[in-house]
C-alpha cells in the first residue's frame, strides 16, 4: 500500500465524507477509524467555515449565519483550493454564490460578496506612496501620448447593478440587517466602487462611471490616452462629463497615482 | 542534492535561553505599543508572503527589537510534491528576516493541487522517511540552511507503522542535518490519544536536536463512544503540559520556547504573563548550574 493510495483515500474523505476507503488505514484503537476521520473532516469544516466567516461578514448578516454555514458547507464541497494559505480560500466564493439558484433571489449579493473580497485584498496589498500631481507638471507634451499612470496596489474597482456600498454599510451596522438592505435595496442606483487602503484602514467611494472606466483602463495598464477615451465613450453612452483634469485630481488626492512610466 | 547547508550547530545555543510569542496579526499594535519583554516572535510565512503590505512593515520594525522565527504551517513536507511558489516565498523571508529558526509541519497538507489547511499525518514508514527525507534536503538546500522539523498532533495511527514516530524523526534528523522542533502539547495530544509514552519519547529524542519548543492549549473533546483530545490552539497551557516542559528541561537543559495561540485570542499582556514561567524556570536553572 503506497502513500499515494493512502493520500487519495483521506483527499476523498476530507472533500467528499466518503470515509470508506481511508478508514482501512487506520488503526482501531478506543475510537473507531470513522470517528477519528470525521474529527479531521469536522475540523477542516470549521477552519473553512470561520475563514469565510471572517471574510465575508455582510453576507454572514444578511443571510443569516445558519444559512451561511450551509453555503459555507457546499462551498468546501465545490471548492478545490489551490493554495496552502487559509486567507486566500475564499477567493472563488463570490463566484460560487452567483451560480447558486436560490441567490437569484437576492442578487445583489454576489456583489456584496466581491466587495467584501475586494476589501480583504486590499488590506494585504502592497504599501506605495502616492505620487504627487506636480510630477506631470515636469512632463514633455509629446511625453502624454506614451504615459501610462501605474496604481496604488492596494486599488480594487467594483461594479454592480445594486447599490451595493449601501447594502453593506446596512448589513455592517447594528440593529435589523435584513431591514436595512431591503431599504438600500429599494434605492435602485447602480454601484461604480473604488476601494483602496488610506493610513491603514480600507477606504470605499463612489466614482462616477467614467471615472471609474478610466481607473480601470489605467489599473489594465493602458495608456493615458487609451484610457481617456475609453472613459469618454462611457461617458458619452451615460451622458455623464467626464473631464481629465478633475479625474487627475481625484486620484491624486487619494494617493492612487503610485508611479508615471 | 545540493551542498549540505550549514550545520545545525552552526546556530548560536545563546538561543536556547530565549522565550518568545507567536505574532498574529490582530496583536500587531500591541506588540509595537507595549514592545513586551520577550526575546523572539514567530510567524507563520503564509501571512507574511507580501513583502510591500503594512503587515510585513509591521514585522520589519518589530525586528529591529526582536529575533525572528519563521514557522510554516503549509508547504506540506509529506506532499507528493512541493509547491514552488511558497518554498520561493519561504526563501525570500529568509533572506530578508535571517530568522533564528525556519520550521516545518511533518505532515502532508495537499493532494493532487488541492489544498486541505490542515495538518495532516503522514504514516510511520520507509516511504514516508523518503519522502521526508528529499523534501527536506530541497527546503535546506533552497534556503541554504537547516530547518526545524515539527511532529504534529495526530488523532489516529495508521495500520501501516512499522516504527514509531522517535525513530522515524532520529532517522530525518540523521539523514538530513535537520533540527527539531519539539511541540509538547502535541506529545501530550498523542500520548493521551494513543496510549503513548511520552517520558520514553524524551528519553530516546535526539536531544541535541531539538532546538525549539512550542507551548499551546488543547481540549479534550468527548463523544458519545469515546473521547479525544484536540491541539486547539485557543486555551492556556494546561499544568500537565508544562508538567512535560519541566521533563524536557530535566532531560536536554533549557531550549527556546514560544507560546502558541491562534483562537479566541486574549490580550497580548495575558499571554506575555503565560510564557514568563518558562522563563523564571530557565534563570532559576541557569543560576543553579552558575553557583
Amino acid at each position: 500500500m503506497s502513500l499515494a493510495s493512502c493520500q487519495e483515500a483521506w483527499a476523498k474523505a476530507l472533500s467528499e465524507g466518503c470515509f470508506d476507503g481511508a478508514e482501512s488505514w487506520i488503526r482501531s484503537e478506543g475510537l473507531p477509524p470513522h470517528r477519528r476521520l470525521w474529527i479531521y473532516h469536522n475540523q477542516l469544516r470549521i477552519a473553512w467555515r470561520d475563514a469565510l466567516e471572517i471574510t465575508y461578514p455582510a453576507i454572514v448578516s444578511l443571510t443569516g449565519q445558519r444559512y451561511f454555514r450551509r453555503i459555507a458547507r457546499d462551498y468546501g464541497r465545490w471548492h478545490k483550493a489551490l493554495g496552502g494559505n487559509l486567507q486566500d480560500y475564499g477567493v472563488c466564493f463570490p463566484a460560487y454564490l452567483a451560480q447558486r439558484p436560490e441567490i437569484s433571489l437576492y442578487p445583489y449579493l454576489p456583489d456584496v460578496a466581491r466587495l467584501e473580497w475586494a476589501r480583504t485584498e486590499s488590506v494585504a496589498a502592497a504599501e506605495e506612496p502616492g505620487l504627487s500631481s506636480q510630477m506631470l507638471a515636469g512632463l514633455d507634451t509629446a511625453a502624454w501620448a506614451d504615459l501610462r499612470l501605474r496604481l496604488t496596489a492596494s486599488l480594487r474597482l467594483v461594479a454592480s447593478a445594486y447599490p451595493i456600498t449601501r447594502i453593506w454599510a446596512a448589513a455592517s451596522g447594528e440593529g435589523s440587517h435584513k431591514d436595512a438592505a431591503r431599504a438600500a435595496l429599494r434605492q435602485r442606483e447602480a454601484a461604480a466602487i473604488i476601494v483602496y487602503r488610506q493610513c491603514r484602514s480600507v477606504v470605499m467611494e463612489t466614482a462616477t462611471p467614467p471615472v471609474w472606466r478610466w481607473l480601470l483602463a489605467l489599473q489594465h495598464g493602458r495608456r493615458l490616452p487609451d484610457a481617456v477615451a475609453l472613459a469618454c465613450e462611457a461617458a458619452t453612452v451615460l451622458q455623464i462629463p467626464f473631464d481629465l483634469p478633475d479625474a487627475l485630481a481625484f486620484a491624486f488626492e487619494r494617493g492612487l497615482i503610485t508611479a508615471a512610466v | 542534492m545540493g551542498q549540505n547547508p550549514p550545520a545545525l550547530a552552526a546556530t548560536p545555543r545563546a538561543a536556547d535561553l530565549s522565550i518568545g510569542i507567536g505574532l498574529r496579526q490582530p496583536h500587531h499594535d500591541a506588540w509595537l505599543a507595549l514592545r513586551p519583554p520577550v526575546d523572539f516572535l514567530e510567524i507563520h510565512p503564509e501571512n507574511y508572503k507580501d513583502t510591500g503590505s503594512a503587515q510585513y512593515a509591521d514585522l520589519e520594525t518589530l525586528r529591529q527589537d526582536y529575533a525572528v522565527s519563521v514557522h510554516g504551517v503549509s508547504l506540506g513536507l509529506g506532499n507528493a510534491t512541493l509547491d514552488a511558489q511558497p518554498l520561493l516565498c519561504l526563501q525570500e523571508l529568509s533572506r530578508r528576516l535571517e530568522p533564528l529558526f525556519v520550521s516545518e509541519h511533518l505532515c502532508w497538507t495537499a493532494y493532487q493541487g488541492r489544498h486541505f489547511h490542515h495538518l495532516l499525518p503522514m504514516p510511520f514508514t520507509q516511504e514516508t522517511h523518503d519522502r521526508f527525507v528529499a523534501h527536506i534536503q530541497q527546503v535546506q538546500d533552497t534556503l541554504r540552511r537547516p530547518i526545524l522539523i515539527e511532529p504534529v498532533a495526530a488523532y489516529m495511527r495508521h495500520r501501516e507503522d512499522d516504527r514509531d514516530e522517535v525513530d522515524l524523526i532520529n532517522g530525518l534528523v540523521a539523514a538530513t542535518g535537520c533540527g527539531i522542533l519539539l511541540d509538547l502539547t502535541n506529545l501530550y495530544v498523542n500520548a493521551c490519544n494513543h496510549g503513548e509514552d511520552a517520558e520514553n519519547f524524551l528519553t530516546r529524542i535526539d536531544a541535541d536536536a531539538v532546538r525549539e519548543i512550542h507551548l499551546a492549549g488543547c481540549r479534550l473533546n468527548r463523544f458519545g463512544d469515546g473521547h479525544m483530545w484536540i491541539d486547539s490552539h485557543d486555551t492556556v497551557v494546561p499544568d500537565s503540559v508544562w508538567s512535560l516542559y519541566d521533563l524536557t528541561r530535566a532531560r536536554m537543559g533549557p531550549r527556546a520556547t514560544l507560546l502558541e495561540r491562534d483562537a479566541s485570542l486574549p490580550a497580548l499582556q495575558e499571554l506575555v504573563e503565560e510564557i514568563m514561567p518558562a522563563r523564571d524556570r530557565m534563570r532559576a536553572e541557569t543560576a543553579h548550574v552558575a553557583c
